[in-house]
């Protein structure tokens, strides 16, 4: 973008476009490694793959679309939006008030305590899981609190079914939801809350009426992170749903893995790639992010 | 204009007066109000005025609310204040960054107070458009905050905190982010809205030429504490302690000798227009005071000689130091005009100068 206010004489203009143009290109060198990379490593894969889902027995063919539609698969797709929703609105729900509290106290408590919320990342996803298991299984330290405590009389089943995997999806994707809830809710000035209660709102309303909608940027965020990170989750789904709860990146698993029909796993990763655009495009068309931040 | 006289009437009446009472505010061991006693009158317009670090604005958030004091009480018209949250206080509120909300539009900023109150929808309308008249920006209701000018948005948050007619209204360093001009315009508009609206205003500032062209009284803050409370006029003329005289306007201090039953400067009797304090032991003189010599002046004047050291010309006014012996110099500001450079000497050339008895100021402290 070229803003120029007063307009120069010819001469400097061409003189300053050519100097912009030639780091714009040296730029462009600096970043060509990594667009390489990216070319190489996605964009022919994908391409790939997406060649291999429209062939089968040698043919071009449609037919592992098609199967997608069958009530099996249709089922498969339900559920992963399912959970995937679920895991994001509790997640949502859970990590608000964390990251308000830890927008709200001084920066340095508020760094030890995203050190804690941090400290997950830094364990294998698969130890986690497995914590997870020994947990809440039947003879697990949950259900025998909760017994102990007299709140249930038998054991509930909380692993190897639809909550296991909630559980286990919402403990690792909760701090990718506050992380950026964090660093939007920490960016609203303070003195707009002082304004709000100043002009006779009670916390509350300043809470609802300022403080929440300037924060949405940081709610779109997390809540698209956190959604799409859900529909393609694999480990955790695969051990605590006990083969009961069956996601999209099962079934590609099962797909590619157990019956090496690489056209059919193809077709179900181009579905939910497709699926995941479309919600970024549609997000992206209803919310004006730019006119949440005020600015142009 | 007869609406305004009708809005004037109708506002004066509701204008309150404050009473600060023994208001302390300690953080650890730090006293950033020390015991502030003030009385500030219905529809006045009182500045707090002080360098950065005073306190002033830690005054006001304890009228606004925003911070609690550890003693002392706030009254408003006779209503005990100190411990009601700020949303039910009903003051209005210029922030130093305007606090306007970046994501309504200017109309649905000025709305704002007016909704939580419940006001009807074609009140609103009315109301917000009357504010907007009032700062001048009626065409830009519709506009989005990040598409206003530092200016405008001055306006707007001004508009913002008298829609809702408040009972005082409150501004923190409101000018402090625009240009010279701006800021000159500004203070003959805001001080012409006061008028008007007959609102009690309490505007904090570190610009004593802004504290001075606008306010009744003036309110120096030094430490935590009162330093003086005063009209702009007699505040610089009649300054009550070096700090204030040092504060406000140019001034330079030379210690002053007692001697019994008065006080010399470089062993000439001094004479001064008023009561002196006890303890004094400073003579202020403001450049602009002092005068060339002319015959007759002894009577009612003290008189200096010296040698005039430099001269900067400032344009409209140039500044004389002139060194007067024992290492101490003074400063003489007069205006270009002819007369006043046809009676300066070229540099090094002598001087004699006058300032009149009740142009003496003589304040606490110095070596004697």
């Amino acid at each position: 973008m070229i803003a120029i206010d007063e307009a120069p004489s010819d001469g400097r203009r061409a003189a300053t476009l050519s100097a912009e143009t030639r780091e714009q290109w040296s730029m462009f060198g600096l970043a060509l490694p990594a667009l390489l990379i990216v070319g190489f490593l996605v964009f022919l894969p994908v391409g790939w793959l997406f060649g291999l889902s429209l062939v089968a027995d040698g043919q071009p063919s449609l037919v592992h679309y098609r199967r997608l539609l069958e009530p099996a698969y249709l089922s498969i797709f339900t559920q992963t939006f399912q959970i995937s929703f679920q895991v994001t609105a509790m997640a949502l729900l859970l990590g608000y008030p964390l990251a308000y509290l830890l927008s709200q106290i001084p920066r340095k408590v508020a760094g030890l305590l995203m050190i804690c919320v941090m400290l997950p990342f830094w364990t294998s996803i698969l130890v986690r899981t497995y914590a997870w298991m020994v947990l809440l299984q039947r003879r697990g330290i949950i259900n025998g609190w909760l017994i102990d405590l007299g709140l249930i009389d038998r054991p509930l089943s909380l692993v190897n079914n639809y909550t296991g995997t909630v559980i286990g999806m919402l403990h690792v994707m909760l701090p990718f939801m506050i992380l950026p809830l964090y660093s939007a809710l920490v960016k609203v000035d303070t003195s707009l809350m002082r304004a709000a209660s100043n002009l006779g709102a009670t916390p509350m309303r300043a809470f609802f009426t300022v403080f929440l909608p300037l924060s949405m940027p940081g709610v779109i965020a997390g809540t698209l992170l956190v959604f799409v990170l859900c529909l393609g989750f694999y480990v955790t789904p695969a051990l605590l749903g006990g083969g009961r709860v069956i996601m999209v990146s099962m079934k590609i698993q099962q797909n590619a893995a157990m019956y090496f029909d690489w056209g059919a796993a193809s077709a179900l990763g181009v579905v939910l790639l497709a699926a995941t655009a479309l919600l970024f495009w549609v997000i992206s068309r209803v919310t004006r992010i730019e006119r949440l931040f005020g600015g142009s | 204009m007869t609406r305004d006289a009708e809005t004037h009437t109708e506002r004066t009446a509701q204008a309150a007066p404050i009473a600060i009472e023994n208001i302390t505010k300690t953080y650890d061991d730090f006293h950033a109000l020390d015991d502030v006693s003030l009385e500030i009158g219905a529809g006045e317009f009182l500045t707090l005025l002080g360098p950065s670090g005073s306190g002033k604005t830690t005054l006001l958030m304890v009228l606004a609310g925003f911070t609690r004091p550890t003693r002392g009480r706030i009254l408003v018209a006779g209503e005990e204040m100190t411990g009601v949250p700020p949303h039910k206080r009903d003051f209005g509120m210029v922030f130093q960054n305007y606090a306007l909300f970046p994501h309504m539009s200017v109309f649905d900023n000025i709305a704002y107070p007016l909704k939580l109150r419940r006001h009807p929808k074609a009140e609103i309308k009315r109301e917000v458009g009357r504010a907007l008249e009032l700062v001048h920006l009626s065409h830009l209701a519709s506009r989005r905050i990040s598409a206003l000018s530092g200016g405008q948005k001055q306006r707007i948050a001004l508009a913002r905190a008298i829609v809702f007619e408040p009972r005082v209204l409150l501004m923190d360093e409101p000018l402090s982010a625009l240009d010279k001009n701006l800021r000159e315009q500004m203070q003959i508009e805001i001080r012409a809205l006061h008028d008007t609206l007959g609102i009690t205003t309490i505007y904090v500032t570190h610009d004593q030429r802004e504290a001075l062209t606008m306010s009744d009284r003036i309110v120096v803050i030094d430490g935590g504490r009162v330093s003086q409370v005063d009209t702009p006029r007699a505040l610089y003329d009649r300054p009550a302690n070096a700090f204030v005289a040092g504060f406000i306007g140019e001034s330079t201090l030379l210690p002053v000798a007692r001697t019994n039953g008065g006080y010399t400067f470089q062993g000439r009797p001094l004479k001064t227009g008023r009561a002196v304090r006890p303890d004094a032991g400073q003579l202020v003189v403001r450049p602009e005071k002092l005068v060339f010599r002319d015959p007759g002046q002894e009577e009612d004047h003290n008189l200096f000689e010296g040698t005039l050291q430099s001269i900067v010309y400032q344009g409209d006014t140039l500044l004389a130091r002139i060194e007067i012996g024992q290492g101490r110099t003074l400063l003489m500001r007069k205006t270009t005009h002819r007369d006043v450079l046809a009676r300066l000497p070229e540099p090094g050339g002598e001087v004699a100068l006058a300032l009149h008895a009740d142009d003496t100021i003589l304040v606490e402290g110095g070596t004697a």
